[in-house]
């Protein structure tokens, strides 16, 4: 543990990560280390942890050194980007090193014909597309966060972002990985091909939170630009009508590049903010994206807009220049933080429904809404059944966070009931790793565990994550709670 | 447990496995698996048998299990894109299951009619149709496996967005059943696109064909798969998928962009989209008795290697970065593979060729050593499909 080393140690330790990573790169004092106390989740999850040192390094060989030196002194490992995780993820849960990764940004290569790029894991989602789009390409995931969150925190999350519904969430986009592994070995997995030889570890390391390694460079995927693109507006009475509406289109035979939604709360704080043209009597939008070749999103953008039609829509609105579809997605990106309009705080809860599941779940938040008199605005990845209801609160009124985190959990464990599961993109981090026994079972668990005792079988890297409290991973640990189980004694 | 004579005899590298255990449901299979345990017996997994040409030398193996019963759809919701299997389905079974919802997979296999889709994910086998519709890699959403003790985990679920826990589904895919036997595959699938064509475009010269075809790649037109083959002659096949007002255009437009790039010596477009994979149907077929190689190289590099293959019957996957290559099962042919240099994995070999060599090709090692752990972490005994799988695990 951290706290362990003496005063001499850790001015001995941190000397040495100068050395490394030079000494404007570390940090170890209580205002340099403020800034890692915490990431984008809500303190009241993932409480407050500082690591016992921040370091940035600037290249693998550096991360390599700095893990290494963190293994010799039996100390945790956190990779962490921009921070901007919302399960708690990327917090130094039981100190240690925490590896900042937003210095490592280049771009060492882009091949068009084979249609990969080899990037760091620091580069911003945005920035790794907007330079992919001037040769034509462009990198499929792109959360809301995209303007600010790095590619390496998409990777540890398996993140996913509006255009997931056709193009698949990170994994199907990253197709190797040079990583440090938990032995302190600097390797690659996977490549530029469909399968590679030998046996491929990438699937498994991407979504693994940074707790099977720490990624130093990504291949990622490039796809191409489409032919042409179509968005389209539909106003709904209600929120029933609009899911309804997505199961239509679904269907239908259509598979939208995205299909996201928005409720009356939601549009009345992004309007507020960014005058986006969203319709403010309108109780939900449905913001429809298709592409590909110019006859195949012609045909589908008039489907769609009979499907919304069928489904009660008063509106249906084709954006036809790029500014307008610009201007839609900037209101549908930044709807989480245009909420600070309405309340000091929101909870944003990340579950999932088979989308089919979706009126029912909808009509289940608003029972929340009411039974915890809470304000809870809805936008979300509608054509993934991924729920992104925000409870909005004042962390100041005596309660109220309880009342959010309890509304959280039972929405949790109604989808789950719902045939869901615990996060659709967020991740699970700290926020959600006790929840993770709502939908496996220890068997289950167990299995993941073994995943993790093969690469990191003395569980320093971001320890206290994704696994229950009490679960441990480790082989004598395992032995243990085996023990303690067929003794009746320990219950995950 | 059911006698079945179509499955009563399974031989691998030219040994026949003295037992075959056939469960009817998973319970059954995780009670045998139980049992074998208990016994220290030392298990084949085999699904519809034909890929069973993969795999390192391993064994010997005391017993055969076969999959091939456990052949139910679990779940299929066409409005939520989702369909749950048992792993003994075949691959036809689902294609046809889907097609009467106007949904698909775009999953290519020889042997569709007895190939088990538990097959072809666990030996990580999908087709060129991965450039534009993915592949089972993408495709599974959730996975269940038994443990050598009969115990069964899962991991994923029924949903197409899920980051809950470790990724299992990554972890038994292309593991040849090191890990565990899979039980049940969660799949999302998709709507059918509209009508295909197959547009097959002869050329004189290999390079020509590559040039029309790396125009494609480079084009947006969105084409589903983009193989090269061989036999008889240079021949760039092209499979286009689009609704029915579309599809006429493109095949015109994905023949024009081709020929502006390299001038084609015949163009033929078909309705018949099997024709668009042909060439990679009959490669990959590991029934045949031939050696049958799998080599890893992008499209921008494949041209030289293609042209030391030349005299054998090669598929080169572009959209996939593959080259498969069939040839005659002997010693000289093996070498001729490897002097690539391009790590090959070897598909279908003769025992006698397997032997001194790790049919997977190399693997770096810092993570042959994480691959050891797992084998060791699932599969303690080294019970399951013994010595088949990568370092001979």
């Amino acid at each position: 543990m951290a706290s362990a080393l003496g005063p001499a140690t850790k001015s001995a330790l941190i000397s040495k990560l100068a050395a490394i990573v030079g000494e404007a790169h570390v940090a170890s004092d209580a205002a340099g280390l403020a800034v890692y106390e915490f990431d984008a989740s809500d303190e009241a999850i993932a409480g407050h942890h500082l690591p016992l040192v921040a370091v940035l390094p600037g290249s693998a060989e550096e991360v390599v050194q700095v893990v290494n030196l963190a293994l010799a002194h039996d100390l945790p490992v956190v990779a962490r980007g921009a921070g901007t995780g919302l399960a708690g993820g990327a917090i130094a849960a039981r100190g240690g090193i925490l590896i900042v990764m937003t210095r490592m940004t280049r771009i060492h290569e882009i091949n068009e014909i084979d249609r990969y790029a080899v990037v760091e894991p620091g580069i911003v989602n945005l920035d790794l597309s907007n330079t992919l789009l001037q040769q034509g390409y462009f990198f499929a995931p792109d959360p809301a966060s995209q303007r600010v969150c790095t590619l390496g925190g998409n990777i540890a999350n398996n993140s996913g972002g509006p255009h997931c519904l056709k193009y698949g969430v990170t994994s199907n986009h990253i197709l190797g990985l040079e990583v440090v592994l938990p032995s302190g070995e600097l390797t690659w997995v996977g490549g530029p091909s469909g399968e590679t030889s030998g046996y491929d570890l990438t699937g498994a390391i991407v979504g693994s939170e940074g707790t099977l390694g720490i990624v130093t460079k990504a291949m990622v995927r490039l796809t191409r630009k489409p032919e042409a693109v179509a968005v389209l507006l539909a106003a709904f009475p209600s929120m029933d009508a609009a899911s309804r509406a997505v199961s239509a289109i679904v269907a239908a035979g259509v598979l939208p590049a995205s299909l996201e939604m928005m409720d009356a709360l939601t549009i009345s704080a992004v309007e507020a903010a960014f005058h986006c043209g969203y319709p403010t009597d309108a109780a939900a939008v449905l913001l429809v994206e298709l592409d590909g070749l110019a006859e195949t999103v012609a045909e589908h953008g008039e489907i769609v807009a009979r499907k919304c039609r069928e489904h009660e829509a008063t509106m249906v609105r084709h954006a036809t220049t790029k500014a307008e579809q610009d201007l839609l997605w900037l209101g549908r990106k930044s709807a989480f933080g245009t909420l600070g309009r309405l309340a000091p705080n929101y909870y944003l809860q990340d579950t999932v429904v088979p989308r089919t599941k979706l009126p029912p779940a909808l009509e289940f938040v608003g029972q929340l809404g009411r039974e915890f008199r809470l304000e809870i605005a809805n936008v979300f990845h509608a054509g993934d059944g991924n729920l992104h209801p925000l409870m909005l609160f004042d962390r100041r009124e005596r309660g109220a966070i309880q009342r959010v985190l309890e509304a959280g959990d039972a929405l949790l464990e109604y989808c789950i009931a719902a045939g869901g599961a615990v996060s659709g993109e967020h991740g699970i981090g700290m926020e959600k790793k006790d929840a993770l026994s709502l939908c496996f079972t220890t068997d289950d668990l167990r299995a993941m565990a073994g995943l993790k005792r093969s690469f990191d079988p003395r569980e320093l890297f971001n320890p206290e994550k994704i696994f229950p409290s009490g679960f441990s991973c480790g082989e004598v640990n395992q032995l243990k709670q085996q023990s303690l189980m067929r003794d009746g004694m320990y219950v995950v | 447990m059911s006698f079945d004579a179509e499955v009563a005899k399974v031989t691998v590298d030219g040994a026949e496995i003295p037992r075959v255990l056939v469960p009817e449901t998973v319970d059954e299979l995780c009670e045998a698996l139980s049992d074998l345990q208990r016994d220290r017996q030392r298990i084949l997994i085999v699904g519809g048998g034909t890929r069973l040409a993969f795999g390192n030398l391993g064994g010997p193996y005391d017993v055969a299990v076969s999959t091939r019963r456990l052949n139910r759809i679990l779940h299929y919701e066409p409005d939520d894109l989702t369909l749950a299997v048992e792993p003994g389905c075949t691959i036809a079974q689902v294609h046809e299951l889907l097609g009467q919802r106007g949904q698909m997979l775009a999953l290519d296999a020889a042997a569709a009619d007895t190939s088990t889709i538990g097959g072809a994910y666990a030996a990580g086998l999908s087709g060129p149709r991965r450039l534009g519709g993915g592949s089972l890699k993408d495709w599974t959403i959730g996975v269940e496996a038994a443990g050598p003790s009969g115990v069964v985990a899962k991991a994923g679920g029924m949903v197409v967005k899920n980051v809950t826990g470790y990724d299992m589904m990554h972890v038994h895919h292309a593991a040849l059943g090191a890990f565990g036997v899979v039980t049940r595959l969660n799949l999302k699938v998709f709507p059918s696109p509209g009508p295909a064509r197959a547009v097959v475009i002869q050329y004189q010269r290999p390079q020509d064909a590559y040039a029309a075809a790396i125009a494609l790649l480079r084009s947006q037109l969105q084409p589903s798969s983009l193989i090269i083959g061989n036999r008889p002659t240079w021949t760039l096949r092209v499979r286009c998928d689009a609704p029915p007002s579309a599809i006429e255009r493109l095949a015109e437009r994905v023949v024009t962009t081709a020929s502006e790039a390299a001038p084609p010596a015949q163009v033929d477009i078909l309705a018949d989209e099997a024709q668009a994979v042909a060439p990679f149907i009959d490669v990959t077929d590991l029934r045949a008795g031939l050696g049958v190689a799998r080599i890893p190289v992008p499209a921008s590099q494949q041209l030289p290697v293609v042209e030391l293959l030349m005299d054998d019957s090669v598929c080169a996957d572009l959209g996939s970065g593959l080259v498969y290559v069939a040839g005659p099962p002997t010693f000289d042919w093996r070498e001729r593979v490897i002097a690539t240099q391009q790590n090959p994995t070897f598909l279908a070999l003769p025992a006698t060729l397997k032997e001194g060599i790790d049919v997977f090709g190399s693997v770096r090692p810092a993570a042959g050593e994480v691959i050891r752990r797992m084998k060791q972490a699932f599969d303690p005994e080294r019970l399951l499909n013994p010595g088949r799988f990568v370092l001979h695990l």
